[in-house]
């Protein structure tokens, strides 16, 4: 009698899906699962020999290497367990030019000069980002809108260099920007210090004007499409790619080939169908530019068949969710988004920086903070140290309220080796750090896409696309 | 008025302490026996007379829970 | 104001769980444990103000609802206890400066009744 290793299983379509610790994941006709969980499958049997090799049977742990290397998947597999912040993401001023119906970041006037981050408050932060255990910093500009406070982006960037010329970690910079302040000056000073550019970008003009109308009346979409074309020009000799953020409202749902078909235009690589978070100013017209996760993914189905049929063509772009579960599901090294991994990376793989000095444990919390509620505040960097900012019991509490693995609705999920939660995002839905599953809006979403993937998985040719993602 | 607490679900720490916030709003008289304890409320403060016993045992509950 | 009891049995619905209910709806309802907790435990919900019997049965349809939740969620939480206390520890053990771990292990007490000496060393025959 075959006996089974340890699975998390779902019926999908008339097929089972079953996944294991390790990641792997197999297909068994109904038959074939019934005849699995009996121990009836024979060993002879080419379902048996796939069962085995994926590490779903009881004897494929039980030859004398196996443990020592399944032992190294598991840890590899979650290596970002053993390094600490990587992420800091540092607002460098709330104050911007547009005034986006979804705004996270509750944007401020232009005038507002008392809400931009100053060079002693920026120094600090400097100095608590090199306490960081991890090897890597990515250091990503957001604000407001960053540009609008340049002096200190450069100075910042100049003292990670200076101080990183002995502490030699591997260093990545981010600028997140709505491109209407990108002077040429400003560009070339970006390209030369190498720094990663990221626009928002919603889709066509008219939708994207209505989602991000500039505070002046001006023309945002032709501001921020000028500036992606300007930068990818001065960034052609460099690997550093121009990238842009989609944030879909109720008015984009009728739209998915239209943004897809925006984003080829503007040959940008990568696009990531996203959801719209309730923080910030998006709370309160929420019911206006908001929706329920069916429909979300109903437009999320459109645009990535869509971008894989476009694939086909010979038109390279990318969906980063797609792209990202599939490194998951296919190797064991995680693309340690902070928002798709177990626990979560709230104070342990990133930080937010907000321009007075005050430090969240991410930019989600650091966005309610901006809503007035300071739960996820875990101190200043005038007043307090990295131990004590890592050691607030806010950070090990959303540790907790995001290991799958001991979640009400995750820890059998079948979905569990590739997926995460936000426990800010609960608490900011729910009132609760730690999700009631089922009504979850994010698991809801995040299931029913996995679903699309994994059934997509099985698609020999969608497979090779998704795949070619990864070499890229 | 009084109420009976089952010594099964309510101990008498608990009860004790409760004692301690309310006592500005009543007299208390703690008589416990064997399987109960019996809490009297006398000399009960006019504004708190038609809540006192169920938030005096709300509260008694949420200190066993801690 | 009226109430209704509650009928649940310990078997189903560990004592531990009740109390976890009842604290989440401390601040909406009135309730008070009776009972005989290896029989049946008896749970007496009435609204903080007056309800009607519908709005009175549903929050006690609510009350079941976060029993059954605590109920599942002790399971889970004793059930996946190691695993989650390793990934939790190595997840934070990590993100602290080992500098700082191993200042906090350097703090040894002076040890003047040799307290720290095997009882090999101090009592065992000398070779």
């Amino acid at each position: 009698m075959i006996k089974t290793g340890f699975f998390r299983f779902k019926k999908l379509g008339p097929k089972y899906l079953l996944t294991n610790e390790l990641g792997d994941f197999i297909f068994l006709k109904e038959r074939e699962f019934k005849s699995f969980q009996e121990g009836k499958i024979k060993p002879e049997s080419p379902v048996y020999e796939e069962l085995d090799k994926k590490h779903f049977t009881s004897q494929s742990w039980q030859c004398e290497n196996c443990q020592q290397r399944f032992i190294q998947r598991y840890s590899q597999r979650r290596e970002y367990l053993s390094q600490g912040p990587g992420l800091h993401i540092i607002i460098v001023t709330l104050r911007c030019d547009h005034a986006c119906i979804y705004c996270h970041a509750s944007s401020k006037s232009m005038k507002r000069f008392d809400l931009d981050m100053k060079r002693n408050t920026a120094q600090k932060v400097v100095d608590m980002i090199f306490e960081t255990t991890s090897p890597d910093i990515n250091v990503e500009f957001q604000g407001g809108e960053p540009l609008a406070n340049f002096g200190i982006v450069k100075f910042i960037i100049n003292q990670v260099l200076e101080k990183n010329k002995k502490a030699k970690k591997r260093l990545r910079f981010s600028l997140v920007s709505t491109m209407t302040l990108l002077s040429d000056e400003k560009l070339n000073w970006l390209n030369q210090k190498k720094i990663s550019l990221c626009s928002s970008l919603d889709g066509p003009e008219k939708l994207h004007n209505k989602n991000r109308p500039m505070l002046s009346g001006k023309n945002g979409y032709l501001g921020t499409v000028r500036g992606i074309k300007k930068a990818k020009k001065k960034y052609k000799d460099l690997r550093y790619q121009i990238n842009a953020l989609l944030t879909t409202t109720r008015d984009s749902l009728d739209f998915p080939k239209e943004i897809v078909d925006e984003y080829v235009r503007l040959g940008l690589r990568d696009i990531h169908l996203r959801w719209l978070n309730p923080f910030g100013m998006a709370k309160q017209p929420q019911k206006k530019i908001g929706y329920r996760a069916e429909e979300f993914v109903k437009f999320y189905k459109k645009a990535l068949d869509y971008i894989i049929k476009l694939n086909h063509k010979g038109i390279n772009i990318r969906e980063r969710m797609a792209m990202m579960i599939t490194q998951k599901a296919f190797t064991d090294n995680d693309p340690n988004f902070l928002d798709l991994r177990s626990p979560c990376g709230a104070g342990i793989g990133q930080l937010a920086y907000h321009y007075n000095g005050d430090v969240y444990t991410c930019d989600e919390g650091r966005m309610l903070g901006q809503m007035g509620d300071e739960t996820f505040k875990l101190g200043n960097v005038h007043k307090n140290s990295y131990q004590e900012i890592i050691s607030s019991p806010v950070t090990r509490s959303l540790c907790v309220a995001s290991t799958l693995d001991g979640l009400a609705g995750c820890s059998d999920c079948v979905y569990l080796p590739y997926c995460g939660v936000c426990p800010v995002f609960n608490y900011s839905e729910e009132g609760d750090i730690f999700a009631q599953a089922p009504n979850n809006f994010r698991c809801q979403v995040n299931k029913s896409i996995l679903d699309y993937l994994f059934q997509k998985f099985e698609e020999p040719k969608t497979l090779k696309v998704f795949k070619k993602w990864l070499n890229r | 008025m009084s109420i009976t607490f089952n010594k099964d679900f309510y101990n008498l720490r608990a009860i004790k302490k409760a004692v301690q916030v309310y006592q500005g709003l009543a007299d208390f008289e703690i008589a416990p026996t064997k399987k109960s304890i019996k809490v009297t409320l006398n000399n009960i403060n006019l504004e708190a007379k038609e809540f006192i016993k169920e938030e005096f045992s709300n509260y008694v509950l949420a200190i066993t829970k801690q | 104001m009226p109430s209704k009891v509650i009928s649940l049995n310990p078997k189903i619905y560990p004592l531990e769980a009740i109390y976890g209910a009842c604290y989440v709806f401390i601040d909406r309802a009135y309730l008070f444990l009776d009972g005989d907790p290896k029989e049946e435990v008896k749970v007496y919900i009435k609204g903080k103000s007056n309800l009607s019997p519908k709005k009175l049965e549903a929050l006690a349809g609510e009350f079941e609802n976060e029993l059954l939740n605590y109920t599942l969620r002790l399971a889970l939480a004793k059930n996946t206890r190691k695993v989650r206390e390793t990934i939790v520890e190595k997840a934070l053990f990590s993100a602290l400066p080992q500098e700082k771990i191993r200042e906090d292990e350097e703090v040894v007490e002076e040890d003047p009744l040799g307290i720290a000496v095997p009882w090999e060393e101090k009592y065992g025959k000398k070779k």
